[in-house]
């Protein structure tokens, strides 16, 4: 089994009108025994910058503290919160610095940049970054939730539209990966408000 | 100025509390070249006077004022090759700034980058405090920037400023102005 599939994750985050969301399931394993049923792999950096961490969950929660300390740094020095693509250029730069001993993850960066306009982005473990208009995903799930997030995504989708196609994306892929899954948690995000939502899918 | 018997090691305070050094450094700016900036409503302008030891010297190799990036400017009054290593270390914290964030650095990041860079050498051994004050001018989201920076590493922002020679003179003016 591949480092990366040791903890298990499903990642994905998807632009809407205005808006965004990222969604994560819940499931934390150790290989094929599940551990917790209520990990957290989305965390958020501000509010309007969401951090979702698939991959080896300790590295998860080490990259995720080294990136907060950065962010807070920047927010005392320079008196703003960092731009989500500037976060994106920042995450990328910390993970070549482990080019040859990488940190086993695979983030998808969230938020809303200047405008409200939405920003999403995922990367590989050593930081090539890839920008898309419309939905990234990553984790084990990661093929499924390719194929599920291609045929019901749709350009434009307002907030509740957008929650409803993620969740069904989200619970779709798990079900097909054994190491993903137990309900997920989905943000909506737009310029006025967050609203975060527990799902309850197949609990296995 | 007193104090004598402090004014030899750097790293000593003057019993009356000053860092005699920096006191001299300032002293060198004072007697260099006039320069000025002023913050307009949608730039900053800086200027310097240009006077060259004889008529035989290639103006166009003398630069007085420098980019440290492509919306960041700097002027100086004092010493001319402290001014380039400056410039150089300047640069290098731009580019950085940018390698990281991929977003140009604004312009109170640079400055007080380039300040810190100015006190380690009034605290660090061997070493002097930088002959010149700096006017660093740029433009960010901020809208447009004027800051002086001294030897001693502090910094000031201003809508107008000058240094140098007849630095008295010149502020008056720009205050009536």
């Amino acid at each position: 089994m591949s480092i990366f599939e040791y903890n298990g994750s499903a990642l994905v985050a998807m632009v809407g009108k205005n808006c965004f969301a990222i969604a994560s399931d819940r499931r934390l394993g150790v290989q094929l025994q599940t551990i917790a049923t209520d990990f957290q792999r989305i965390s958020k950096i501000h509010d309007r910058l969401f951090l979702g961490l698939s991959g080896l969950a300790t590295d998860a929660q080490t990259l995720y503290q080294r990136l907060v300390f950065r962010h807070k740094l920047y927010q005392l020095r320079e008196e703003r919160d960092m731009k989500p693509e500037t976060f994106a250029s920042l995450v990328s730069a910390i993970l070549y610095e482990k080019r040859f001993g990488p940190y086993f993850c695979q983030p998808v960066i969230a938020g809303l940049g200047d405008e409200d306009k939405p920003f999403i982005c995922t990367m590989d473990s050593i930081g090539a970054k890839e920008l898309a208009k419309d939905f990234v995903v990553a984790g084990t799930a990661s093929e499924s939730l390719y194929g599920a997030c291609e045929s019901m995504f749709k350009e434009n989708m307002e907030p509740e539209e957008l929650f409803e196609t993620v969740s069904q994306a989200l619970l779709a892929s798990v079900d097909r990966d054994c190491l993903s899954g137990w309900g997920g948690h989905v943000y909506v995000v737009t310029p006025t408000e967050v609203k975060e939502r527990i799902l309850k899918g197949r609990m296995d | 100025m007193g104090d004598s018997q402090y004014s030899f090691s750097l790293t000593t305070f003057s019993p009356s509390g000053k860092l005699v050094q920096i006191e001299h450094a300032l002293t060198a700016v004072g007697s260099g070249q006039t320069s000025l900036g002023i913050k307009a409503a949608n730039g900053v302008v800086i200027a310097t006077e240009k006077k060259l030891p004889s008529i035989l010297v290639d103006e166009t190799s003398v630069q007085k004022i420098q980019c440290l990036t492509p919306n960041i400017g700097v002027v100086y009054s004092g010493m001319g090759p402290d001014f380039r290593v400056l410039v150089r270390k300047s640069r290098k914290q731009a580019e950085q700034y940018h390698r990281l964030y991929k977003e140009p650095i604004p312009v109170t990041q640079l400055v007080r980058e380039t300040a810190a860079v100015m006190q380690e050498f009034t605290q660090s051994g061997g070493v002097r405090p930088f002959g010149v004050s700096l006017l660093v001018a740029g433009y960010d989201d901020n809208g447009p920037q004027l800051y002086q920076v001294d030897p001693s590493g502090s910094y000031f922002s201003w809508k107008a400023s000058a240094m140098g020679k007849n630095v008295s003179n010149a502020k008056t003016f720009l205050e009536k102005r």
